[in-house]
């Protein structure tokens, strides 16, 4: 037996040093040199060698599991154990999950400690199958575990009863199934201690003919006390199933002839259905035919016997490709599946994973290989009425190639990654794939990048006639792994903004800005609003105060180890966050000159003009000595002249009448480099600067105007007012401020409509 | 086989057909009136159409390029250009204009350390790139914007000018870092500023700083540059664009008090 251990980093910018440990049965264990993996890039660790490097005999047989340690946020890396067994031709392709206290997946809820129960199935391709499954206590404290073997009565057939020691490995191979009169059963495991405490991976096998298939276990469904468990609809897709003689271009040995299977077992105590529906292509064109629906009774496993269900269809003669969908009705979770396609001989098995098909971002293959023999198969169906435009981006040592694929609704579209390197295509950077590469990663996307959303079914088997083996590969849900708010804590001043941004964190490092198709909300409107479509925080008075925010849409999000357990699709998800800051007592903003000579401030900023409604004077009324109509006015700070109104009449009616009628003074209106707008009411632009073209740039204390009269007023002076983003703030000027006019006396706001 | 459908698409088509439900629906010669309000402390623009003839959302849109909306442009925390406006008697005119290169705003965070804001201040070069971005992205969004023919003589102006600011600032920017006066004599579009700006060389070879220079060039310099462009806002356009469409502006400047 020859095992290997593969490693992909899916990061697109940041490399990873990566520290693989055997762990023998025993709990011995051997920690192996690092592995730097550029982005993207895969490598291949030789157990044996490792082993041997060690001092342990290269033909000692020996079991345990492997490790690996690296620092990244989220389980980044795509690791599986090859193990190959080329003298009986047996293959078991084992995906690393996650450890115990970690949990791949953005948004998952987290993982309960106590007991856990496991179930699966297991089926007889042909007589001479027998079985195995290793239990690998991946904690530090010994785990109690049992196994049940059931028929698909669920009659008995063996029990076992084990502890497993920390890091150590227990195996277990039950050949009772060999004597078993039924074809198909369960298998059941519980333990006590947290979840993915310990690591299960198993096959079916017969080492007479080389038939190997992979056993996985799932969770069973939990339901509620006393709450009845909702069933849900979900579609399965098992792609590629191979039906009749090989294809020529496979190059298997004459007369070898391929039949489908597909198992499906319910693992719940509720009755479950499955509508099968054949897909194949033919002239170029999808075809299908929807079969009967099965119902499967909880704890039963169902042998679909696609050659009959193709026979049942009126399809004797299909051959070729053909994908398998299945809609169906259960409780979620309830369902485990296996499929593939076996030749006659029970020699080539050709494993699919069965996926859930639903609306996702781009996925990635794990692993590619097209060496020694090897090649890569890929199937991709397009199950959405619509057709779809998508890229299938390889990913090698020293560069990556993309090749756009076109699928029509419902068309199915299989190829080999030896044909693309073969054919020397450029791609449309120009980059075709050196005849020297033969393995890496993948990815499947959409035209528009890595996160638009797309709906394919995807699945890639690695087969070698050679070896008569072949092994499903790893997919990864490329998705949101984390989300933050930045800057949290924020800080800004009343009336000033602060923007903030809502952040996705993709699993492959790169980071994409969800700000603007969010809403946002603050928890108190009194001290802080926030722009509902664009994050933007506003102070309106001193205090703290959270930001929440939540994307309008729904986004992906990451799953790793996809090849673990059957999971109804990748999912998607409406992320959200918060962000807390504090709004502060804003530092007023100073002007270095003044804009009337000897002046003074004769209404102050907030300063009461309506004692009935307590109205506020948000400005600055500014006089100078000896203020008349042609007293120049200066720039109190330099900046830009964005705006001027000039021509405006005196509103010759009383103040009484004419305040707050919407009665327009001339103004100049001057833009700081800080972003904070002055505007100088009741003055008139020199004529100089009113011929010149707007922004007119002016220095401080240069004069720009002449006091007038416009608008409504009842005495010469300016009326100053600064604004930052829009709110009127309050200031400060080298103008006398100790003793002000009696507003009552300078205004009259008797009719209580000051605005 | 139950029927997949990518949902973002599938909710664009669903709008589309409700469009087309609504349109068929509506009576002919019923106008609809509807009305949204563009309000800031100086001002309220409130603007009146037929939604049977053109969106709101749209409308939003390209509201901002009339010569009223002003204030309400530079009140948006996040600009990417500046709106000028001026009424001399009852003459209007308004333009975009480019964010200078002393622009730094210390709540943005696309800047940093903006000190003095001027030529002083450590992070100016890197400040004024920040502006520089930002005024190459408004025009892009302007060039870019989708609007009926009408308005073609309004996107046209407003792109002269913003395009005019922007390569004063950019020539600024440039003889800033090289102090190399060539930086501001080249030519852009026919104005030639050795000619119209002449007398601002002979004040700029006599200064005697790098301060000084920074200062005349920040001011006579690019006010005689920006005066060489002395074209108004194209006003009946913008009006042959409200009446094709059913849109009245009402605005309303607001007292001081």
């Amino acid at each position: 037996m020859k095992s290997s251990l593969y490693l992909t980093n899916s990061l697109k910018t940041d490399p990873l040093t990566i520290s693989p440990i055997l762990h023998l049965s025993n709990g011995v264990q051997y920690s192996l040199s690092p592995v730097t993996l550029q982005p993207q890039e895969t490598a291949i660790v030789d157990i044996n060698q490792a082993l041997s490097k060690n001092g342990i005999a290269p033909y000692a047989t020996l079991y345990g599991y492997a490790e690996i340690q690296y620092q990244w946020p989220w389980a980044i890396v795509c690791a599986t154990v090859r193990n190959t067994d080329v003298g009986h031709s047996l293959l078991f392709n084992f995906a690393m999950q996650p450890s115990a206290d970690g949990f791949p997946t953005f948004g998952a809820p987290a993982q309960a400690n106590g007991p856990q129960r496991l179930e699966g199935m297991w089926w007889k391709q042909e007589p001479g199958v027998s079985g195995f499954l290793g239990f690998s206590n991946v904690s530090g404290r010994p785990i109690s575990a049992s196994l049940r073997l059931t028929d698909n009565q669920e009659a008995d057939l063996e029990t076992y009863h084990f502890v497993v020691p920390p890091h150590g490995t227990k195996m277990v191979n039950f050949s009772q199934i060999l004597s078993a009169s039924a074809a198909t059963g369960g298998i059941y495991v519980s333990y006590d201690g947290p979840a993915h405490a310990l690591a299960i991976n198993g096959g079916l096998q017969d080492l007479a003919t080389g038939y190997s298939a992979q056993l996985r276990l799932q969770p069973s469904p939990q339901v509620s006390k006393g709450q009845q468990p909702e069933l849900s609809e979900t579609m399965f897709s098992e792609l590629g199933l191979m039906s009749g003689p090989a294809d020529p271009m496979m190059m298997f040995p004459a007369g070898t002839t391929f039949a489908p299977y597909s198992v499906v077992r319910n693992i719940s105590d509720q009755p479950a259905s499955v509508t099968p529906t054949l897909w194949w292509m033919a002239d170029g064109a999808p075809h299908s035919a929807e079969l009967p629906a099965i119902a499967i009774a909880p704890h039963h496993t169902v042998n679909l016997a696609v050659p009959s269900l193709i026979a049942a269809a009126g399809l004797q003669n299909l051959t070729g490709s053909l994908n398998v969908v299945l809609d169906t009705k259960a409780q979620p979770g309830a369902l485990a599946l296996a499929s593939g396609s076996v030749d006659q001989t029970n020699t080539y098995v050709f494993e699919v994973i069965p996926h859930g098909v639903g609306e996702g971002a781009s996925k990635s293959l794990s692993y590619w290989s097209t060496g020694n023999g090897d090649d890569t198969m890929v199937t991709l169906w397009n199950p959405a009425d619509e057709s779809q435009d998508f890229a299938f981006t390889l990913f090698y040592v020293g560069g990556q190639y993309a090749f756009p694929i076109h699928l029509e609704a419902r068309a199915t579209r299989t190829f080999n990654i030896s044909e693309l390197i073969r054919n020397q295509t450029p791609d449309a950077q120009g980059n075709t794939i050196p005849l020297a590469v033969h393995e890496g990663s993948a990815e499947i996307a959409g035209s528009q990048g890595e996160n638009q959303m797309i709906l394919v079914a995807m699945d890639s088997g690695i087969y070698n006639v050679r070896k008569a083996t072949c092994s499903p590969t790893c997919i990864t849900c490329n998705g949101v792994a984390s989300t933050s708010v930045v800057v949290n804590p924020f800080a800004t001043p009343v009336g000033g903004t602060y923007p903030l941004t809502f952040y996705g964190q993709w699993n492959t490092g790169d980071q994409y800005n969800f700000t603007n198709q969010s809403a946002w909300g603050s928890s108190d409107n009194s001290i802080a609003t926030v722009g509902s479509g664009n994050g933007v925080v506003t102070g309106v008075s001193p205090g703290n105060v959270s930001m929440s925010v939540q994307d309008n849409y729904s986004e992906a999000l990451f799953v790793s180890y996809y090849c673990y357990f059957v999971s109804p699709n990748c999912p998607v998800q409406r992320p959200g966050g918060s962000g807390g800051g504090n709004i502060t007592t804003p530092s007023q903003h100073t002007y270095p000159n003044a804009p009337l000579t000897s002046c003074r401030v004769s209404v102050p900023y907030d300063g009461v003009v309506n004692q009935t409604t307590g109205k506020k004077h948000q400005a600055q009324d500014t006089v100078g000595s000896n203020i008349q109509v042609g007293t120049p006015v200066y720039a109190p700070e330099s900046g830009n002249i964005t705006a001027f109104v000039t021509g405006k009449p005196h509103d010759t009616r009383p103040v009484s009448q004419c305040a707050g009628q919407n009665s327009p003074a001339d103004y100049i209106e001057i833009t700081g480099s800080d972003g904070g707008v002055t505007r100088l009411y009741h003055v008139t632009i020199l004529p100089n600067l009113a011929q010149m073209t707007i922004p007119i740039h002016v220095n401080g204390g240069q004069q720009i105007g002449t006091i007038d009269i416009s608008g409504c007023t009842s005495a010469p002076h300016t009326h100053i007012q600064r604004r930052v983003n829009g709110a009127l703030v309050n200031f400060t000027m080298p103008c006398d401020n100790s003793h002000f006019d009696d507003p009552s006396a300078y205004y009259d706001d008797s009719d209580g409509t000051w605005p | 086989m139950k029927t997949l459908s990518l949902t973002r698409r599938a909710s664009t088509a669903a709008f589309a057909i409700a469009m087309l439900a609504a349109i068929i629906m509506v009576p002919p010669y019923r106008a609809e009136t509807r009305t949204f309000v563009l309000e800031t402390v100086n001002s309220t623009e409130t603007i009146s159409f037929d939604p049977a003839k053109i969106s709101e959302s749209r409308l939003r849109e390209l509201i901002v390029l009339s010569p009223f909306v002003v204030d309400f442009i530079n009140d948006m925390p996040d600009k990417n250009f500046w709106a000028v406006g001026s009424v001399v008697g009852t003459l209007r005119d308004k333009a975009f204009t480019a964010l200078p290169l002393e622009l730094c705003i210390a709540s943005d965070l696309a800047y940093s350390d903006c000190g003095t804001n001027d030529i002083s201040a450590p992070r100016f070069l890197h400040n004024a790139e920040v502006n520089l971005k930002k005024n190459r992205r408004g025009l892009f969004w302007l060039q870019h914007l989708d609007h009926p023919k009408q308005l073609d003589p309004v996107v046209k102006f407003l792109d002269q000018r913003l395009s005019l600011s922007i390569w004063i600032e950019e020539a600024r920017l440039k003889y800033y870092s090289t102090w190399d006066e060539r930086a501001l004599m080249e030519v852009y579009n026919d104005i030639d500023p050795g000619q119209i700006c002449s007398s601002v060389f002979p004040k700029l070879e006599a200064a005697n700083s790098k301060e000084a220079k920074y200062q005349i060039v920040r001011s006579d310099w690019a006010n005689c540059m920006r005066a060489s462009d002395r074209r108004r806002y194209p006003i009946d356009a913008w009006r042959a664009f409200l009446q094709a469409y059913g849109v009245t502006e009402d605005y309303k400047e607001k007292s001081p008090d």
